[in-house]
């Protein structure tokens, strides 16, 4: 497919130090001279921020101009010629540097900075004498309020750039200068820890800091820059996808840093991304295969015995039939472990039952996009997100699931473009945005439909679009029976704003749709996303730059493991199972025959059937059910019951407990392979560390459990089976390990020419004319009641993933949050006699948990909201297992529960 | 309620005034460049700048607290928290480190029961801790308003305090307000 046509970009030639360079319009002299090799010093520069021309060391002399002027302020002129080097630049260059080493402590061998400190760098190069100015250096205490990050401020070179990151780039701004002069500090307001204004700990301010005045707290003394061996690889937890260096040293992860020039995240990263990593280096590994013994107990064994133990046990099971087995794969692993995963259980086991935690949020996608667009992932780039002139965000706490896709729309914001929200809760972005829509729980499709029937009414749909690319208008007219004024007043959102909003969203020139499990975790969910969709054809949003209906999905490789075909209704590159050409094609691909032909069972649906008997054996690999899943009695019952379980994780899970084989899996730094991002978009993750102990990448182990069966895999290398993907899924045919060495690409990638797909659907969509759904609202079934007065919504925070099995053994991230709590108004807090910090005790129809009580803004009174991973008070436990009708996702967004104190 | 009737220092978050903050923002919305005029008028009403109306303008205007505390921090004119009648600035530029400041400053804090940036529940005396005052030579060096002790030992530092509080007893509200009499340094 052919990449999106680029506006006419207008370039500009000017000659620096003798050499003629070419560049985008818009281009500073400072990146002209980088991108041809001339290196100019800088100290405030960052690429992540606007210029700020402070630090004077960039200066360049330019022909013509009067005095030296600092090029990473300085936009290339045509025919400009710049000297970076002349004796008077050099000169001025090493006053600069020698006025701030006289104000600055000189505790190299001992700060964390050094060998990656610009300072330190530049005062050799410039060969400057330290030489004191007579000044009396500031004597600050250092702080350390943080858990993560260190501060000495006597450091300081005052360059602002973690001023200005946290402020522009983070939109949040913890960080100020205070004072004037020579008495200049960078400092929080009132000097707060950082965790009192705001600080949501992803350490960009770190990041930033061109010296060792902020500091990484949990590498210091761990290892200098030059001692670490350096791996760019991607980010393991959310599905933005990051790109990130891996320092290791010594057989262990010191740091992760994020490169400026690769990847989705141009040089940022989360809490999660940046101090989420240690978790790998936790003595709470798994380091040997464990089998059940005679004696019941699991004991260690070597890999023989334990593959012969799984051979045993799922050959016993599948005595019974193919539809006696179970395979659950998982959103951590990597396309070509889930290829592997689904091609054991279709042509090994021969069964279709093999699905995945990436349900939760793409199966709304596979029942709603496809159909009406033509393929079941996010349609435009994270990168566009800023070129909307309106954003609808719906159920996505962005900032915390999504925490640096987010960034794209704090850019947006400050770019002065509207974001509307619709959420039951005030997240931050509702705070800030132009419109929030504070719906009621579960009637998003109210909102929706009155939304679309506004845009109908006042004759702001795009009859052209409309005619000419989609069909089904007057279906889906004909299922608009409420008026924006009943839709207002089922959501609880004022008529005026719903109006509003929807005349924002269909007269921009570009209006871009997010979503996530706000919308597809929702009982209701495919309704919703189905209402989206029509939002944006009926409006033209869609195919191109800064438009589209941008489902962002769970796992970081939940993308991934839906196009590997860990569904149960759905081969490798989404080919139905009753598509006779496709499952043809996969098989000649494959090499082997999709034995079972008929739709498996969803991870529900498994659990099920071990109740029932019909199930026998389940292999699950990197999902932790027993925490993440709904209902948890039956689950435990399942797992418990079921005749043979095996699970393949990285750590002895909740639902380790009750495997009789448990199999040591590597993490993200100990094995290569690809993940999908959200925005379709396959990256390299790359081994940097040996496997801890016994453990084996899971592409390995599924191969060595497939060849214990009798397979006859001889895949050597992750990059074998992608090479073999390659040619099972079209979509994904032009990739290899080689071209994805530099930058990822986005599918579908047809051949080793196609540049790949950023923005789906601009030629077009797949089968002709996109389709327009009617649009069906049914009223929540959980509604509050006497009995149980209050709703009670779950979501993601920053801090933890899934159900917290690698986060909650990262170091980095244990020390920021408390664990299982409850989000209440102050006003409820204070009727129901409770105190901040209690413990209290939940109860819903369904289940019971105990977590702490917190006071929070977010919420509205009777809505309490929980944070979905934590073991000891799993929210999770509190929902009945209702399913969505059309995706058959559980519903985990909503329950009416009591509260009372414990 | 005003600052004067509140004087131990800023109010609780529930007893927080915030009429005046809220006119003035109200006067100066959507008014681009109106900060400084707005914490003028704000320290105006208030006497200094509280932390809940420097919050609320924040807020109010949509900057985050560090931009509003930083230019509140630039421009000397702008106190961030009521001063007391008397303000007791121990220097702690490093002559006067070196020579024994921070022990100076422990006596006096014991002495006076505050820490350094506040102020005596009686309101009669703000403690500081200041860079260098210019007088390295006496170091270390105490200021009291505007008159100077110096070659200071903890003891004389809490001895100075002590005839000072003496002397502004006897005069009734005198001597810390009056005009210094040069800084003459050394007190025995
Ligand atoms: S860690 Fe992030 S949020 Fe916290 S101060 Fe630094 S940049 Fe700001
Ligand atoms: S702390 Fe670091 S990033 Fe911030 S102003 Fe100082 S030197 Fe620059
Ligand atoms: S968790 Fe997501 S946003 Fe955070 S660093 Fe990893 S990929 Fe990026
Ligand atoms: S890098 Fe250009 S002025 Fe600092
Ligand atoms: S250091 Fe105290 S007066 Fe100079």
């Amino acid at each position: 497919m052919a990449p999106l046509p680029e506006t006419e970009v207008k370039t500009i030639t000017l000659t620096i130090d003798d050499q003629e360079v070419t560049v985008p319009a818009g281009t500073t002299v400072l990146e002209a001279a980088r991108s041809v090799g001339i290196d100019i010093p800088t100290l405030c520069h960052d690429p992540r921020l606007e210029p700020f021309g402070a630090c004077r060391l960039c200066l360049v002399e330019v022909e013509g101009g009067r005095a030296p002027m600092p090029s990473c302020a300085l936009k290339a002129g045509e025919a400009m010629v710049v000297k970076t080097r002349t004796e008077r630049i050099m000169r001025l260059r090493k006053f600069v540097i020698e006025l701030l080493l006289s104000n600055h402590p000189l505790d190299c061998p001992v700060c964390e900075a050094a060998g990656d400190c610009r300072l330190q760098d530049y005062a050799y190069e410039y060969g400057v004498a330290v030489s004191p100015w007579g000044w009396t250096p500031h004597e600050y205490p250092t702080r350390d309020d943080h858990p993560n990050i260190a501060r000495d401020p006597n450091r300081c070179i005052l360059c602002g750039r973690c001023v200005r990151i946290c402020r522009d780039v983070m939109g949040i701004g913890c960080w100020g200068f205070r004072s004037r002069g020579y008495d200049t500090i960078i400092d929080t307001p009132y000097n707060m820890p950082l965790q009192a204004v705001d600080c949501v700990s992803c350490g960009q301010c770190v990041s930033a800091c061109p010296v060792g005045a902020l500091n990484m707290k949990r590498s210091r003394f761990a290892a200098r820059n030059w001692q670490t061996e350096k791996t760019i690889t991607t980010c393991g937890y959310c599905a933005v996808g990051c790109e990130m260096e891996v320092q290791t040293f010594r057989g262990k992860v010191v740091r992760v840093k994020a490169p400026f020039s690769q990847g989705v995240n141009e040089g940022n990263l989360c809490v999660k991304g940046r101090f989420g990593i240690d978790y790998v280096n936790s003595d709470e590994r798994l380091t040997a295969p464990l089998v059940r013994g005679e004696d019941g107990l699991l004991k260690p064994a070597d890999w023989e015995t334990a593959l012969a133990r799984v051979a045993e046990g799922l050959k016993k099971a599948k005595a019974g039939g193919g539809k006696a087995v179970g395979v659950i794969a998982s959103t951590r692993c990597t396309n070509e472990e889930n290829y592997l995963l689904q091609k054991l259980a279709r042509t090994v086991l021969g069964t279709a039952n093999i699905d995945s935690g990436a349900r939760l949020n793409q199966a709304a996608a596979l029942a709603t996009l496809r159909p009406m667009l033509g393929y079941p992932a996010m349609t435009n780039s994270i990168a566009d997100l800023d070129k909307a002139d309106v954003l609808l965000v719906v159920g996505s706490n962005t900032t915390e699931e999504h925490p640096v896709l987010a960034l794209r729309i704090v850019k947006a914001l400050r770019e002065g473009k509207t974001l509307i929200v619709v959420d039951p809760r005030c997240t931050a972005l509702a705070k800030r945005a132009s419109i929030h829509l504070p719906v009621k729980p579960g009637t998003d499709g109210a909102l929706l439909k009155g939304m679309l029937r506004h845009i109908v009414d006042t004759g702001l749909a795009d009859k052209d679009f409309v005619a000419q690319s989609t069909e089904g208008y007057d279906e889906l007219v004909s299922s608009l029976d409420l008026t924006p004024e009943a839709a207002a007043g089922i959501a609880g959102v004022e008529a005026a704003d719903l109006k509003s909003a929807a005349e924002a969203y269909a007269q921009a020139a570009a209006a871009g749709i997010v979503y996530s499990a706000g919308v597809t975790q929702q009982a209701k969910g495919a309704a919703i996303v189905r209402a989206l969709v029509d939002l944006a054809l009926l409006t033209g949003n869609i195919g191109r730059l800064g438009t589209g209906v941008n489902s962002l999905s769970g796992g970081a490789n939940a993308q991934g493991a839906c196009d590997m075909g860990c569904l149960p209704d759905f081969l490798p590159g989404f080919r139905a199972l009753d598509d006779t050409d496709g499952v043809k094609a996969v098989e000649a691909a494959m090499g082997a025959k999709v034995a079972d032909k008929k739709s498996g069972k969803t991870v529900d649906e498994m659990l099920q059937a071990v109740a029932a008997g019909e199930i026998k054996g389940l292999y699950v690999v990197g999902e932790n059910l027993s925490t993440s899943q709904p209902d948890r009695d039956a689950v435990v019952s399942a797992l418990q019951g079921v005749e043979f379980l095996v699970v393949q994780d990285l750590f002895f899970s909740e639902t380790a407990r009750y495997a009789d084989v448990v199999l040591p899996a590597c993490t993200i730094v100990e094995r290569d392979g690809t993940f999908t991002n959200t925005e379709r978009r396959v990256q390299r993750i790359r081994g940097a560390l040996e496997p801890r102990g016994d453990a084996r990448p899971d592409w390995m182990i599924t191969r060595d459990v497939a060849n214990a069966l009798g397979a006859g895999w001889s895949y050597a290398s992750a990059e074998d089976v992608f090479a073999e993907i390659g040619k099972v899924i079209p979509e994904y045919a032009g990739f290899s390990y080689e071209r994805l060495e530099e930058q990822g690409l986005q599918w579908p990638c047809l051949s080793s020419e196609d540049a790949g797909t950023p923005v789906l659907y601009a030629e077009g969509f797949p089968g002709g004319k996109a389709v327009l759904a009617p649009v069906e609202y049914q009223e929540p079934s959980e509604t509050a009641s006497g009995e149980f007065p209050f709703l009670l919504t779950t979501g993601i925070e920053r801090e933890h993933f899934g159900t917290g099995v690698r986060t909650r053994q990262a170091t980095g991230l244990t020390g920021l949050v408390g664990g299982g709590r409850l989000e209440m108004s102050a006003a409820d807090v204070a009727k129901l006699g409770l105190a901040d910090g209690d413990t209290i005790k939940v109860t819903s129809r369904y289940g019971s948990i105990e977590p702490l009580v917190v006071v929070g803004d977010s919420v509205p009174e009777g809505l309490v909201f929980m944070p979905q991973h934590y073991a000891e008070a799993p929210a999770a436990w509190l929902f009945g297992g209702e399913a969505d009708a059309v995706t058959g996702v559980p519903a985990m967004k909503l329950v009416a529960v009591r509260i009372e104190k414990a | 309620m005003t600052v004067a009737e509140s004087p131990a220092g800023p109010a609780t978050e529930a007893a927080f005034d915030y009429g005046p903050v809220d006119e003035l923002l109200s006067k100066y919305r959507g008014i681009k460049g109106s900060l400084i005029p707005l914490l003028q008028g704000t320290q105006a009403a208030y006497g200094y700048l509280p932390k809940e109306a420097m919050v609320r303008i924040a807020q109010g205007i949509g900057e985050p607290l560090s931009s509003i505390f930083g230019v509140a921090t630039f421009y000397a004119q702008f106190r961030l928290i009521p001063r007391a009648r008397n303000v007791v600035r121990i220097c702690h530029g490093t002559a006067c480190h070196v020579s024994g400041a921070p022990l100076v400053s422990l006596e006096v804090e014991k002495h006076l029961g505050i820490q350094d940036g506040e102020n005596t529940e009686d309101m009669l005396y703000t403690l500081e801790s200041v860079a260098c005052l210019g007088a390295c030579g006496m170091a270390p060096v105490m200021m009291i308003n505007d008159r100077t002790y110096g070659k200071l030992t903890p003891d004389k530092a809490v001895g100075a305090l002590k005839d000072f509080s003496a002397a502004e007893a006897g005069s009734g509200n005198g001597a810390g307000k009056a005009e210094a009499q040069e800084a003459s340094g050394e007190e025995e």
